[in-house]
């Protein structure tokens, strides 16, 4: 199978969406190496790229290479994609500082498996969000739909605010998941996804060679730094602004920061990413009294609509799918910091099925100020 | 021997009770000079009197004087890269012999650029060039290049 991708409704799994996505955005620098779950994604864009002259598909030695390859390119000025999971994200850990940093729009889907030991290619977040402190957005994804759109937002939102893009898709749930996904056209793509022009004081140019992030002194260290806080805290409006952009242009929802869902005034919450957050609203069918809050982008943090969505909830309760020991889930201890006294509840690692007999569960867990509740071992 | 009173004086401050380690010290790293450092640290420690302690502090500007400076928007300089000297950073640098064959396979592995090949041979830029060596490891011929030592 070459050339261009199907349009319309076609049956496929996220990774198959993702790199469709990668496609339609028009990249010209592939950088890959395949790991379980993310493999797919690879080995579809290898035959989509199969006879044509202006993508750069490159197999690397390692992930580290990988993400420095993908660095260099897009800094001589190309849109470029790669795509990997847990060990391979966490290889190339200090490149994801170093392209925050560097202010490298690129767009990386990572497909959530869980991190050694002991070895597991099972779902889990802790591999992204272990990532957390490194200067990337993160959207998480809770369908392979929702993994197309984002990767097609994630370019304009990475080229705009200069920051580098994960999206996060958890493996198997959605990697291996055949689903129903609407592919647009590259006509409409086109349209909504200008040409990358970064900016010229920015842009590798051998005809005026520079000195590239060298020592500078440490006040300006200082202040780089906020630079990228600044560009993060940009990146909020222009998460909600694209995805309502996006809505406009291809007639369906995109959410932007997060997704409430049933009693906005209902007594209880569940705040969850991904997959738990789809499972969860299973509940409320049964329970008029709950609210569903899906966050999608968890970097930025969407701290403010968050306390918005929640201020008047009486129990609000946390689902990690990551474990951060010593503290609580991730998740939650940023939903804590915002004054809500919440229940952190983790479970789902390493592909532990999270049902809603489960999330039944976590919501009977009290909040508590030290302890964190896992999912015990027969709970599903 | 005036800085080592002074050392003995701080040890008086950090190593309070127990001047013999920073004596050991001393032994240990000076050899046959070591006793007359020793009485000189000797002295500091015993003479040495606490004033005051004073933490080094710096005031805040005035919010008129903040310095208006146009930082740039990203860690680039203006400068061009060029006029960094980087070759004095070098301890070695590579020597070309007559066996050179302008291959051109250095110029193709130098990380600096600093190799380069011209109509008389290959050239080598000692302004830039870092001396890794690289050069002599990827060279395919026999004592084309060989490293020198650097003298300041």
């Amino acid at each position: 199978m070459t050339g261009a991708p199907p349009v319309g409704q076609c049956v496929m799994t996220a990774n198959e969406a993702a790199a469709y996505a990668a496609i339609l955005a028009r990249v010209r620098a592939v950088g890959c190496y395949p790991i379980t779950p993310q493999t797919l994604i690879v080995e579809r864009l290898a035959e989509l790229v199969t006879g044509r002259d202006d993508v750069e598909f490159s197999e690397l030695e390692s992930e580290h290479s990988m993400f420095g390859y993908v660095i260099g390119a897009a800094r001589a000025g190309v849109r470029t994609f790669t795509a990997t999971s847990s060990q391979g994200l966490l290889y190339a850990h200090e490149q994801l500082h170093r392209a925050s940093r560097e202010r490298i729009p690129l767009v990386v889907v990572d497909v959530n498996r869980a991190v050694f030991a002991p070895w597991s290619i099972e779902p889990d977040l802790t591999d992204a969000m272990s990532q957390r402190d490194t200067g990337w957005v993160q959207l998480y994804c809770a369908s392979g739909q929702e993994v197309l759109d984002s990767v097609i937002c994630a370019y304009r939102i990475a080229e705009q605010v200069m920051l580098p893009v994960m999206v996060c898709a958890e493996g198997f749930l959605l990697s291996h998941t055949s689903e129903l996904v609407d592919l647009p056209s590259q006509h409409a793509v086109d349209a909504f996804l200008p040409p990358l022009l970064p900016p010229e004081d920015w842009l590798l140019d051998p005809r005026k060679p520079r000195l590239f992030s060298a020592l500078p002194r440490a006040d300006d260290y200082q202040a780089f730094q906020r630079d990228v806080a600044d560009a993060m805290e940009e990146a909020a409006g222009v998460v909600q602004a694209v995805a309502a952009d996006f809505s406009r242009h291809f007639g369906r929802g995109k959410i932007g920061a997060l997704e409430a869902s049933g009693n906005p005034t209902g007594s209880r919450a569940l705040v969850a990413v991904g997959t738990i957050a789809e499972t969860a609203r299973e509940l409320l069918d049964e329970d008029d009294d709950l609210l569903v809050v899906r966050v999608h982008a968890y970097r930025p943090f969407p701290g403010a609509a968050l306390v918005a969505t929640l201020g008047q909830t009486e129990h609000v309760t946390v689902v990690d799918r990551a474990a951060a020991f010593g503290s609580f889930g991730p998740l939650a201890a940023d939903v804590r910091a915002l004054g809500i006294d919440a229940a952190a509840v983790v479970g789902g690692l390493g592909g532990a099925d999270v049902t809603p007999t489960t999330l039944r569960w976590a919501l009977e867990q009290p909040p508590s100020r030290t302890d964190v509740a896992y999912v015990p071992v027969g709970v599903r | 021997m005036g800085n080592v009173a002074l050392l003995g004086a701080w040890s008086r401050r950090f190593l309070p009770d127990r001047p013999e380690l920073l004596e050991d010290a001393i032994r240990s790293r000076f050899g046959a000079g070591a006793e007359r450092n020793v009485l000189a640290a000797r002295e500091g420690y015993e003479h040495c009197v606490v004033q005051r302690r004073q933490t080094r502090d710096t005031a805040m500007p005035k919010p008129d004087a903040m310095p208006s400076v146009d930082r740039p928007r990203f860690p680039v300089s203006t400068t061009d890269s060029r006029t960094i000297s980087t070759g004095a950073w070098s301890l070695e640098r590579p020597l070309l012999s007559y066996s050179c064959s302008a291959c051109g396979v250095c110029a193709l592995f130098c990380p600096e650029g600093a190799m380069s090949r011209t109509a008389g041979g290959m050239v080598v830029d000692y302004v830039h060039c870092k001396g890794c060596g690289i050069c002599v490891d990827v060279c395919p011929v026999r004592d084309a290049i060989a490293m020198e030592e650097v003298v300041a």
